[in-house]
């Protein structure tokens, strides 16, 4: 259901207490890509990239992620998702030439809140 | 000293003898707790992975720890960013323990933000029924929060709940309040003053109302604060009885100023008050 222009994925009973109470903030599953809410919540399937722990570190800072950290991968290009060597997921990725950019990883939540 | 002449004065005499201890806790910083988020990790596991990074925990309850030695900040690691816990005071865990929401009923969090109960509300559910969450200001870190934790059921408004109208099955109101149970945490509070105590008694009272008129019958309504004064908490249940509630005994601590209410000192953890009250069917 589309609420203040986005995306998000509610339940019926869900609906119907927005149908009493009005339009709210937020409900449910933020779907917009790149949602980490949506890829937390099992949501999106993309490809996975796995990285190395010392990559990991880097990429909830927001950086990209060097081809060299790469444990394992299941595309070469396009949009992925980093996950750990444990397989958590940890934000989503473009390949690039000598990278993969990060376009969101869960550390936002906290340099958001600052 | 963290409380002021007027704030020590009412402790001393409701505390009697032990008043002593009292302040000497509140020298001390106050302890740090974790609630590990059972929606997405079992705590045993979290226990072992922050056990590796060096932290020393200690079990308070199946899905609490007291953080005993943190070699990095406990609100840095991989594992908060993967809403594997909740930095939350263990005696605040205890107004959603005492609401026992269930999976399918519907909730209404009265005053949410930033949502420490309402991911805690969200966990005891199983992530299913509905959760409105309404709250007039910092509902943006309530939505972080809550996407952070990976929670699904919430519906968050920002509203001041006394505009809500809606019957829900079961009620937290844990109110807006002086915060004086928490000033070891938020010194910027010390200037509490009999004024600022008469204010949030009656928006507490104000809100209760509401929160009667937006209960069904039989359900049930957690009040709690994190204020130490009795016209915060005592005399709001009184309020309360007076518009029809009924008042059934709440569990996390020492018996309040009222029989079956909870009223927990800040010795081990922050301050809370706890009432437990059902509206009866006509
Ligand atoms: C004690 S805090 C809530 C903490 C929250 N329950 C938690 O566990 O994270 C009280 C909240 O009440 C909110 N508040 C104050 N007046 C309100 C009103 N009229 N309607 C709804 N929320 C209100 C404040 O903005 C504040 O966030």
């Amino acid at each position: 259901m589309r609420i203040r222009g986005k995306e998000f994925k509610v339940t019926k009973e869900m609906k119907e207490v927005i149908r009493e109470l009005g339009e709210p903030y937020a409900a449910g599953i933020y779907m917009e890509f790149p949602s980490l809410h949506a890829l937390i919540t099992s949501q999106v399937n993309f490809p996975r990239v796995f990285v190395d722990d010392h990559a990991e570190q880097l990429f909830l800072y927001g950086r990209d992620v060097f081809l060299r950290s790469i444990i394992r991968k299941e595309a070469d290009e396009g949009i992925v998702i980093i996950c750990n060597k444990r397989g958590e997921p940890l934000g989503f990725g473009k390949f690039g030439k000598r990278l993969i950019k990060n376009i969101a990883d869960l550390g936002m939540y906290l340099r958001e809140e600052d | 000293m963290i409380y002021n002449e007027f704030l020590l004065k009412r402790y001393e005499e409701m505390l009697g003898s032990r008043f002593k201890e009292f302040l000497e806790a509140s020298r001390k910083p106050l302890p740090k707790y974790i609630r590990v988020n059972t929606l997405r990790i079992r705590p045993k596991e979290l226990r072992r992975r922050l056990e590796e990074k060096g932290f020393e925990l200690k079990k308070v309850m199946d899905y609490c720890f007291l953080v005993k030695k943190a070699p990095i900040s406990i609100g840095a690691t991989t594992e908060y960013l993967l809403g594997y816990y909740f930095l939350q005071d263990y005696s605040s865990l205890f107004p959603t323990i005492n609401l026992d929401p269930k999976p399918g009923e519907i909730v209404w969090d009265m005053c949410a933000a930033p949502g420490g109960k309402t991911t805690h509300l969200a966990q005891l559910m199983k992530n299913q029924g509905v959760i409105v969450a309404t709250d007039v200001r910092k509902v943006k870190s309530l939505w972080y929060n809550v996407m952070r934790m990976g929670v699904t059921n919430v519906i968050i408004y920002q509203r001041d709940a006394r505009e809500v109208k809606y019957k829900f099955d079961k009620i937290l109101l844990d109110a807006p309040c002086t915060g004086t149970g928490i000033l070891r945490r938020d010194p910027t509070r010390v200037r509490v003053k009999l004024r600022d105590i008469r204010k949030a008694s009656s928006l507490q009272k104000e809100l209760m109302k509401t929160a009667y008129e937006n209960l069904k019958e039989g359900g049930t309504l957690v009040y709690s604060t994190c204020s130490l004064e009795p016209e915060e908490n005592e005399e709001v249940v009184e309020y309360a009885l007076s518009l029809g509630f009924e008042l059934k005994r709440a569990i996390g601590g020492e018996e309040g100023l009222l029989k079956g209410t909870v009223r927990i000192w800040p010795f081990e953890s922050s301050g809370f008050f706890i009432a437990k009250l059902v509206r009866p069917c006509e």
